[in-house]
């Protein structure tokens, strides 16, 4: 996971003024970091690749999020918006949300809402179709792409709907709970998704977790002559038994029988496309890789 | 998570004379239980892909345990009011999950018995007043040899039956250290730890096998019948999930 944005501190201050009292603004951005521009794999020192040699592109990764929330450690209040919107981090890291008007002071509680798509949401980098589809579909999620292995394409175009509040957001920066707002200044954060969880082998313990991609392609079909994956197809990979795309046990790179592993996290059902969603549930940070409390809505 | 001792600790210091506040240290027992599937004796089940399975044989190791006080990612709707004022629980990869203060604990290790029906005690142990929204256990090895082990973490030998197939087998799980691997952490659970209460686990060793095909174990070379379940086979790999997954065990009090 590496950070696009190099957001300093707690925050940027646009201009300075008193540290206590008053009120100040708080801009959000929003960012898929690297991989929404590169796919993957990610360049850097390691290299964030598939395990499995799958390269993959995303055309589209549209989000619908909001419903932002400040509260202090001490219960106040200091925003609670309905506001939400619909933008494609494929498209860039947009500024989505800003708030003015906020009593300066830190508030410790932060946390926004991965959310189904809704007309009164502002768009950003969507076209009408695709933010059509999300709000017919319900979903939170549009995820467009394709993934290559030797010399093979296989497209997908999956809709999610696995909303999500991701609460208690600490600041990846300085380490510290929520927001910090100042007196007449604009403090800049960030909501960012880290996109590779969802490509993750097991959930829990993310730290020698690895993207892999043939479960998933292991069910494409060819359809005038194009590889696809459908979301709804991942039903048919059973996590304790999943199968190559010829019926055969799938192997990892070592030649040992792969499983995905959810460890005691619920699933609706032990399959791939369950699986998935519940990855999904996992991708939302605060500044980088600061940790929310990923929650159900 | 804070240390109960810490906050037995805190609550002697603090709550001498309050004897019937939450925060007061409390005797409670630990007991485990192998929960039946059904009618079923504990054991016996069907399994999602269509085996019957009875185990003849099944044990597994389990502890230290510890008694939470925050609620768990998944515990959605736990309570009745809950129906009416939706609450919203930590999800998905739980490596971030707390759990907030330690009620009571169990830090030895202990085998429960998933054939044998009835709570079996584990232990008398001290804790603090106060709700369990949570638990986590870890699935460490013994701290001694248990024969119902055969040497592994978990030992199960039984036969599957679907349809004209009847296949004894056998087999033997050992959880590697890496990670989380052993751990099972935030199950559910909503309990006011007090003196009396006990606490049972309660083990469903259906989950264990629900994914297992049972034919996908190889025929053995010599005139044994019984197949193994070891690592490389299908059955054990959905032993491996089953025994760590969401459902494999819950938790009660009760008096």
């Amino acid at each position: 996971m590496r950070k696009l944005l190099a957001i300093s501190a707690a925050a940027v201050l646009v201009s300075c003024g008193e540290a206590d009292g008053g009120k100040g603004s708080v801009s959000f951005r929003i960012s898929g970091e690297d991989a929404a521009h590169t796919g993957y794999p990610v360049p850097g020192e390691p290299e964030l690749a598939f395990a499995d040699g799958w390269t993959l592109r995303f055309e589209k990764y549209v989000v619908s999020v909001g419903n932002l929330r400040l509260e202090g450690a001490d219960g106040a209040k200091g925003w609670a918006g309905n506001e939400t919107a619909i933008v494609d981090l494929v498209q860039g890291e947009p500024e989505v949300f800003r708030i003015d008007g906020v009593e300066a002071r830190r508030w410790e509680r932060f946390s926004y809402g991965i959310v189904p798509a809704s007309e009164a949401a502002k768009r950003i980098g969507v076209s009408d179709a695709d933010a059509r589809r999300m709000i017919d579909g319900g979903f939170n999620y549009l995820i467009e792409g394709t993934a290559t292995k030797e010399g093979v394409p296989v497209r997908f175009s999956w809709g999610l709907k696995n909303p999500t509040r991701n609460r208690d957001c600490v600041d990846s920066q300085d380490g510290t709970p929520g927001v910090v707002v100042r007196n007449n200044a604009v403090a800049e954060y960030a909501i960012t998704l880290h996109l590779d969880h969802l490509f993750y082998d097991h959930l829990g313990d993310h730290a020698d977790a690895k993207m892999r991609f043939d479960a998933v392609a292991a069910v494409a079909r060819q359809l005038d002559g194009v590889w696809s994956v459908g979301f709804d197809e991942l039903e048919a990979q059973r996590l304790a038994d999943l199968r190559d795309a010829n019926g055969g046990p799938l192997l990892d790179e070592h030649g040992d029988r792969l499983v995905y592993d959810p460890h005691n996290v619920p699933l609706d059902d032990p399959n791939l496309r369950a699986y998935l969603l519940a990855a999904s549930k996992s991708q939302g940070r605060f500044n980088g890789e600061g940790v929310c409390i990923n929650s159900d809505w | 998570m804070r240390s109960l001792a810490c906050a037995v600790a805190l609550a002697l210091t603090a709550c001498g004379g309050a004897a019937d506040t939450a925060g007061r240290e409390v005797g409670f027992r630990l007991a485990a239980e192998s929960m039946p599937s059904g009618d079923r004796p504990p054991g016996s089940f069907v399994t999602r892909t269509g085996w019957t399975v009875t185990l003849e044989e099944a044990a597994v190791a389990i502890g230290p345990v510890y008694l939470l006080s925050e609620p768990p990612p998944s515990a959605r709707r736990h309570r009745a009011w809950e129906w009416l004022v939706q609450r919203a629980w930590a999800h998905s990869g739980f490596d971030d999950f707390d759990g907030g203060e330690v009620r009571g604990e169990y830090l030895g290790r202990f085998v429960i018995d998933a054939v044998r029906a009835g709570p079996q005690p584990i232990s008398m142990s001290r804790g603090v007043a106060g709700r369990v929204r949570s638990v986590t256990l870890e699935l460490q090895p013994p701290a001694s040899a248990s024969p119902s082990l055969h040497g592994h973490q978990a030992w199960v030998r039984g036969v599957a039956v679907r349809g004209e197939e009847t296949i004894p087998f056998e087999g033997g799980l050992d959880l590697p250290e890496a990670g989380t691997v052993r751990k099972v952490v935030g199950i559910a659970t909503d309990v006011d730890l007090d003196d009396g209460v006990m606490v049972v686990i309660e083990l469903h060793p259906e989950r264990w096998l629900s994914e297992a095909d049972f034919s996908a174990l190889p025929k053995p070379s010599g005139g044994d019948e019984r197949r193994t379940m070891e690592p490389g086979t299908q059955p054990w790999d959905a032993w491996y999930l089953g025994a760590r997954a969401y459902g494999t065990f819950t938790f009660r009090g009760e008096r």
